[in-house]
């Protein structure tokens, strides 16, 4: 083939670029069946397949992507695959046609998703291809389609086109993670390999139903054009690659469904500021230099020096190039190599046309980003970004909270969105050193626990740089006049380094020091960073709330009076950066040279509030009140189910004597009208409140009288080892339910009645009784929620809390425990607690779940991917286990760590949203079916709503149903009579895995699992 | 008007550095020679020349030793702009303000202008600077840094030509943007001419040394220390505008000389400190108060008076009188940090009397702090909001999601 050949016909015109075109035109050609859009199938001969070159490319990590239909890894859970597919055949023939792309110029060629129906005999022929090495030029126009609906083989094998997690794991979050270069002039070098695959999350590929009957997906599965290009983006990267052409132009593809239509619209703003792209493209090159260059820094260099080629708008990493402006298709530069005046030839070859919001230039456009903050004056500190002049100064507790900002850009489905977010940093004028000597003064004895205690976990920045570091372990036979080794190979002692490299004198010379374990990462540069950094205590400055302020709520109240700020606030902070922004010259140029701009305004767009929903008590039902509170009617009308108290134990120090006998006093009163029969208690007044006295008497209680369905304990102060000490005492040792009350609670007779209302409650819950419920309509369901708690100090291990709804009326409970290793998130023991529930529900319903909602808590964007490859599998594999079951399942993600705000608005004027608020567009995921919830009523602060995410959905509940599923679940949680932030379950699972994590460090009993016996 | 620095001074002696083992490496051994210089003549007002990345501006910036004023030029404003924000304050230097006031100013322009807001410093360094001008440029420079902006002092350091031949590989200069490499006599030849035309004496020295025999070729890096010698008449000059320059970055660092931050960080020490014997006084009241022993005595005055300077300073106890619990400033007195602060006590009362934070009895001696001590209104925010009692059923038509999901199903 022609190499000169060019890669368009003509110049991309507008009618050439698919982004430029509505949403409506662009999408679905119905009338064109799934099959012809599979492959181009007849291609003249001439032309090379274009598919081919890019497999080539990478022969060593090809066969994962392209042969998994041909390689035995069908059988493996990893890809999540096999089970969707039951002819390997089809399966092979699907993973090669993903990667086809056309090498017509025609806009209306489809690629094909459909190729599962090609015939087997195609797959030899198309191994053969790819064994064919063809460095050839090649024109690549790429359109997306979306299948039309009754493309039900399409959705199905969506599941397939999912790489190794490994592969992509990190790029799901390419925000934040890649360093690039971004020049205005001169370059700063961070070469980073796969740009591609920082940028690849678009990867829609793989979600959506993989039911062995193949159902239809409710919500459209356009074609992830992504997952293709990124591939051949590869190929360059690797050294010896035969150079080649292929000019692609990237497409939007069209959103997934996910719009609900229940409830009724409010106006709803929210955090997210418009960014208007001038650019009508940004475009990709791969610089090549011949005879190569190793050192990224010279590569560079040599590129700063063809800026009046390039132009000064540059973002370069070494390999790959972005510019907002159009070269010839192949430039050649000319460098001398300073070293050994080697003249270079530098080739710059355009591959990719880019619409200017592409996920590729997004990490560009938060460096750009970055820098337009700092010339704001902010300060930036880990992340986030602060504003040394707004300051507040709590001096009465010796730190300064630093009020501030955390943007990102991101492209959502509604565009190119700046997210702002105001945070709050808290810093400490105390060194750790101060903190130390103050410890000291308090406790010589434990003085070295008591440091760790208080230390290991929390965040120090140092005096000589503004970086912020975790301390993971303190090391109490060093000092700064113990030595260590820089870099360059000179061996120095800590006090001779800080005064040679900062000037600074160490004044206290016997301190320890603090260990901060870097997690193991390789830079760009392929060094890989390991061992241990030591820091001192003398300078480094504590930050964050202490913990022993936490305590104090007076305290608390004088810091969230400056943390939380309301709706109004929020939006004031905003607006003033919006403002900061587009008023100063350089940021606003800044961003202009990517053709960027950001609006004043605030998004304001439609959202819906949900249907109120009807609680259901044992005969009363009611509709919620508009502030979603029913305190008053759970103790007015009897539960749904209670439990007799007949038998249960009440133990408490001499000293608490009297509000022991109002409480027990109190609890009769109160019960009568929820419905709970109570008899007098076994009284234990105990001679002092050592744990040790609690556990002894509380043991010997359980031993003379097994019948005892309750040990009530009320402690003195605040007492965590105390309180551990009974938890394990009755979760562990001799399961019984245990409730644990601090005497300060039940001191102020005015609030004894309420107070002991609210415990009763409780009590029922975890006797095993049934508080109240909302009706779902849905048969056979089983709503899980899963959990995970990891210590903060990372010694111990993590703990999963898993907690699964055994009846219709979603008020029976059973919940499992299980640990696994430090910061391992994913779910090991997911499938026996699973088992254990099914086996369960079965006993109790006859049957087994035909629908399984899971409802998972603390998965970050980046681990959706392993969510999907992982954990699904496991729970897919959880039902082959049974013969003849095949339940229908839909797994949602629980995000509530979001730096999304919703905002309700009328007549100019932000507020708090109302609890039911639900946004399913414009600021969601472009690559899942996701929304955000806000189901609980705000009191102090900003409307946080939560994030939802349905990863997995065989169940093919509408978004309405999920939505409202999700809203109804936000009901149930028994420690509250209100809605919450999350599902019942997801609480359930939380309090669970804390109470096993903090407390228990082991499982709880297997007799306990019925009950409730954590709230 | 080409002070050109394409290369960094770092970059530069890196690559040398790779086949000169000089440890440390030279740039930062000429950065170390400024830094003692500064050390040892604590200079107010300094001046870079050539700050490119601003590594050495940066580094004063930590070694202050009483610099007060420290300005970079370059006369590429581009690397400037990219590296400016590496002089900004720290955190830390907000979290503990430093004594001395301190401002840092980047220009751009070029040392062979004339910049009236350049004149009256204390010492400008010239580090690999001169090499890069054309010879005519040198003259120039020559006239506008000695004759026109006479500082107190002038470091210049340029390469020594006649150490080249040991630097492995070399062919020609260092840089292919040096102008000319000097050998020792035309170096010294320039700067006594220097001195001559406008006043200096100079010393030569230098860092990086050969070793053995070779010593004799010198310094790698030559470098000259000028000093004036006549008195200076406009180091106390107003600081003017500049108007020749372009100011690319000022940025004043907080310190303790800035009278709003010295009030504010002293009255915060000394509430930290009074809330802190107050807290302590109460637990212990509470301790041993198995009764109620609220009131304890007010001190004697004239026991007062005495321990204010005397050795009985740290016996001053807290009191409570009324609603109020007063801490004796001498107990305030004590800590080490306000007294680092304020030399004397009674300079503490006279800061203490103006700011409207801190309340003090009339003589000045007592701090006066609220003694509503625990008074927890625990506010567990008891909702007793009137819910309305919907009771009943609602309107809502019966659902059945399952038979929505079917009808879907067929789609």
């Amino acid at each position: 083939m022609d190499p000169k050949r060019p890669p368009f016909p003509g110049p991309p015109g507008v009618t050439r670029m698919p982004w430029m075109q509505s949403v409506e035109d662009q999408g679905q050609l119905p009338d064109q069946p799934p099959l012809g859009r599979a492959r181009g199938l007849v291609l003249p001969k001439d032309e090379p397949l274009p598919g081919r070159g890019r497999a080539l490319g990478v022969p060593g990590e090809m066969p994962v992507r392209f042969g998994r239909g041909i390689t035995p890894s069908v059988s493996e859970p990893l890809v999540g695959i096999p089970r969707g597919v039951r002819l390997p055949t089809d399966e092979g023939g699907f993973g090669r046609a993903r990667g086809f792309l056309l090498a017509t110029p025609e806009p209306s060629v489809g690629i094909g998703r459909g190729a599962a129906v090609r015939p087997v005999s195609t797959l030899d022929s198309e191994k053969s291809d790819v064994q064919e090495k063809m460095p050839e030029l090649k024109t690549e126009v790429i359109y997306a389609k979306a299948p039309g609906p009754g493309s039900s083989l399409v959705s199905m094998f969506r599941g397939l086109g999912i790489e190794p997690g490994k592969t992509w794991g990190r790029g799901a979050t390419p925000v934040g993670i890649m360093r690039f270069a971004v020049c205005v002039c001169s370059v700063l070098g961070r070469g980073f390999v796969g740009v591609g695959r920082a940028a690849l999350p678009p990867m829609s590929v793989g979600r959506g139903p993989i039911g062995p009957s193949g159902p239809v997906s409710p919500v459209a599965a356009p074609f992830s054009l992504q997952s293709a290009a990124s591939v051949s983006e590869e190929a360059p990267v690797l050294p010896g690659t035969p150079p080649k052409v292929e000019v692609k132009i990237e497409t939007v593809k069209e959103p997934l469904q996910k719009i609900g239509t229940k409830g009724s619209p409010v106006s709803i703003g929210s955090n997210y500021i418009p960014i208007c792209c001038k650019n009508e493209a940004v475009f990709q090159y791969h610089v090549t230099f011949t005879p190569n260059v190793e050192s990224v820094g010279m590569r560079f260099g040599m590129m700063k020096e063809h800026r009046p080629t390039t132009g000064e708008v540059v973002a370069f990493d070494g390999s790959i190039l972005y510019l907002p402006k159009r070269l010839e298709e192949v430039v050649h530069l000319k460098a001398e190599r300073k070293t050994d005046n080697q003249e270079i030839d530098i080739k710059i070859q355009l591959t990719k046309i880019l619409p200017p919001s592409s996920d590729l230039c997004i990490p560009f456009y938060n460096v750009v980003l970055r820098r337009v903050m700092k010339l704001l004056g902010l300060k930036l500190v880990g992340r986030n970004h602060y504003d040394p002049n707004a300051v507040v100064i709590l001096g009465k507790h010796r730190l300064q909270v630093w009020p501030g900002y955390s943007t990102s850009i991101k492209h959502t489905d509604g565009g190119l969105y700046l997210v702002v977010d105001v945070s709050h940093k808290v810093l400490r004028n105390d060194s750790v050193l101060d903190v130390m000597n103050l410890i000291y003064q308090g406790s010589r004895e434990s003085f070295q626990d008591e440091c760790t205690k208080e230390f290991v976990g929390s965040i120090v920045i140092t005096r000589y740089n503004n970086r912020t570091y975790r301390i993971d372990d303190i090391e109490w036979s060093k000092s700064p006049k113990d030595t260590f080794t820089l870099a360059d190979g000179t061996v120095t002692t800590f006090v001779d380094y800080y005064r040679k490299n900062y000037g600074i004198t160490i004044k206290e010379l016997d301190q320890p020091l603090l260990i901060h374990r870097p997690k193991e990462r390789s830079k760009p540069g392929g060094k890989v960073i390991t061992g241990e950094i030591l820091l001192l205590p003398e300078l480094s400055f504590m930050t964050g709330i202490p913990e022993k302020m936490r305590k104090d709520f007076r305290a608390m109240k004088d810091l969230t009076m400056h943390i939380n700020v309301g709706a109004e606030q929020h939006t004031q902070s905003l607006k003033q950066l919006l403002h900061n922004i587009n008023s100063n010259n350089e940021a606003v140029s800044e961003l202009a040279r990517w053709g960027l701009s950001i609006s004043q305004e605030i998004l304001v767009t439609q959202g819906r509030t949900l249907p109120s929903e009807t609680i259901c008590l044992h005969s009363a039902s009611f509709v919620t009140s508009p502030s979603v509170d029913w305190s008053r009617e759970v103790v007015r009308d009897p539960s749904i189910s209670t439990v007799p108290l007949n038998c249960w134990a009440v133990f408490y120090p001499r000293r608490a004597t009297d509000q022991a006998e109002e409480l027990v006093t109190t609890f009769t009163r109160v019960a009568g009208p929820m419905g709970i029969r109570i008899e007098r208690p076994i009284r234990v007044e105990l001679r002092d409140d050592r744990t040790e006295t609690f556990i002894k008497s509380i043991h010997s209680q359980l031993t003379s009288e097994p019948r005892v369905q309750l040990v009530v304990c009320i402690m003195t102060g605040n007492r965590d080892d105390l309180y551990s000490a009974i938890k394990k005492l009755c979760c562990i040792q001799s399961p019984v339910p245990s409730q644990a009350i601090n005497v300060r609670t039940i001191s102020q007779p005015q609030k004894l009645r309420s107070i002991a209302q609210k415990i009763l409650l409780q009590i029922n819950c975890k006797l095993g009784g049934e508080l109240w419920t909302v009706n779902v309509p849905l048969k056979y369901l089983m709503v899980i929620g899963v959990d995970v708690h990891h210590d903060v100090s990372k010694k111990s291990r993590s703990v999963m809390g898993f907690v699964a709804s055994l009846n219709s009326m979603l008020t029976k409970w059973y919940s499992r425990v299980t640990f696994q290793m430090p910061h391992e998130e994913i779910i090991n023991g997911f499938r026996v607690c699973l088992l254990a529930a099914l086996q369960k529900y079965y006993e109790v319903n006859h049957a087994f779940p035909e629908k399984i909602v899971i409802y998972r808590d603390g998965v970050s964007d980046g681990q959706l991917k392993t969510v999907e490859l992982y954990e699904i599998p496991q729970v897919l594999k959880c039902f082959e286990t049974i013969p003849n079951y095949e339940p229908k399942l839909a797994f949602i993600v629980v995000q509530k760590r979001i730096s999304t705000t919703l905002y309700s608005y009328g007549s100019d004027h932000f507020g708090t949203p109302s609890p039911g608020t639900v946004l399913d567009h414009t600021v969601t995921n472009r690559d899942w079916v996701d929304f955000y919830l806000m189901a609980h009523s705000i009191r102090q602060g900003c409307g946080l709503p939560t994030h939802y995410i349905a990863v997995y959905n065989t169940a093919n509940l509408t978004p309405d149903h999920l939505q409202r599923l999700t809203f109804k679940m936000c009901h149930l949680y028994w420690n509250w009579p209100g809605t919450i932030r999350v599902p019942a379950p997801c609480k359930y699972a939380h309090k669970l895995a804390f109470l096993s994590g903090q407390y228990l460090h082991s499982e709880p009993a297997i007799q306990l699992s019925e009950k409730l016996f954590f709230l | 008007m080409c002070l050109m620095r394409t290369h960094s001074r770092a970059d530069l002696t890196k690559t040398l550095a790779m086949t000169t083992p000089f440890s440390p490496p030279l740039y930062m051994q000429r950065y170390q020679f400024v830094i003692d210089y500064v050390k040892t003549y604590r200079p107010k007002k300094v001046i870079d020349f050539g700050c490119a990345e601003c590594c050495l501006l940066k580094k004063l910036k930590f070694h202050r030793n009483g610099i007060q004023l420290l300005v970079g030029v370059d006369i590429n404003s581009v690397v400037l702009l990219k590296r400016m924000h590496t002089l900004a304050p720290l955190i830390s230097d907000y979290l503990q303000p430093s004594d001395g006031p301190l401002t840092i100013e980047l220009y751009q322009g070029s040392v062979t202008e004339r910049e009236p807001c350049t004149r009256g410093f204390d010492l400008v360094t010239c580090v690999e600077l001169i090499e890069h001008l054309e010879l005519v440029e040198v003259a120039s420079f020559s006239e506008v840094v000695f004759g026109y902006m006479s500082p107190g002092a002038v470091i210049v350091s340029t390469p020594n030509a006649e150490f080249n031949p040991l630097l492995p590989g070399l062919r020609g200069f260092r840089n292919y943007d040096h102008k000319f490499e000097w050998t020792r006599a035309e170096f010294q030849t320039w700067a006594h001419k220097v001195c001559r035309d406008y006043g200096y004496s100079v010393h030569f020295t230098g860092v990086g040394e050969a070793v053995g025999h070779w010593r004799e070729v010198g310094f790698c890096t030559q470098i000259a220390v000028f000093q004036r010698n006549f008195h200076d008449t406009m180091s106390n000059a107003e600081r003017l505008e500049p108007s020749v320059y372009r100011l690319m970055y000022r940025v004043v660092y907080p310190s303790l000389s800035d009278n709003n931050i010295y009030q504010r960080t002293l009255v915060n020490e000394v509430l930290y400190e009074a809330q802190h014997l107050r807290q302590e006084w109460l637990s212990r009241m509470n301790m041993d108060s198995s009764n109620n022993a609220h009131f304890c005595a007010p001190p004697l005055m004239d026991v007062f008076q005495h321990g204010l300077e005397g050795g009985t300073r740290d016996c001053q106890p807290v009191y409570q009188q009324g609603g109020t619990i007063c801490v004796p400033l001498a107990r305030v007195w004590s800590s080490p940090r306000v007294r680092a602060l304020c030399g004397s006590v009674q300079r503490l009362r006279e800061e203490l009397q103006v700011d409207s934070r801190v309340r003090m009895s009339a003589d000045g001696t007592v701090l006066i702090l609220p003694a509503a001590a625990d008074d927890e209104d625990d506010e567990e925010v008891e909702e007793e909001e009137n819910v309305k009692a919907v009771s009943g059923v609602a309107n809502n038509v019966e659902e059945d999601w399952d038979r929505e999901l079917g009808c879907y199903g067929n789609v």
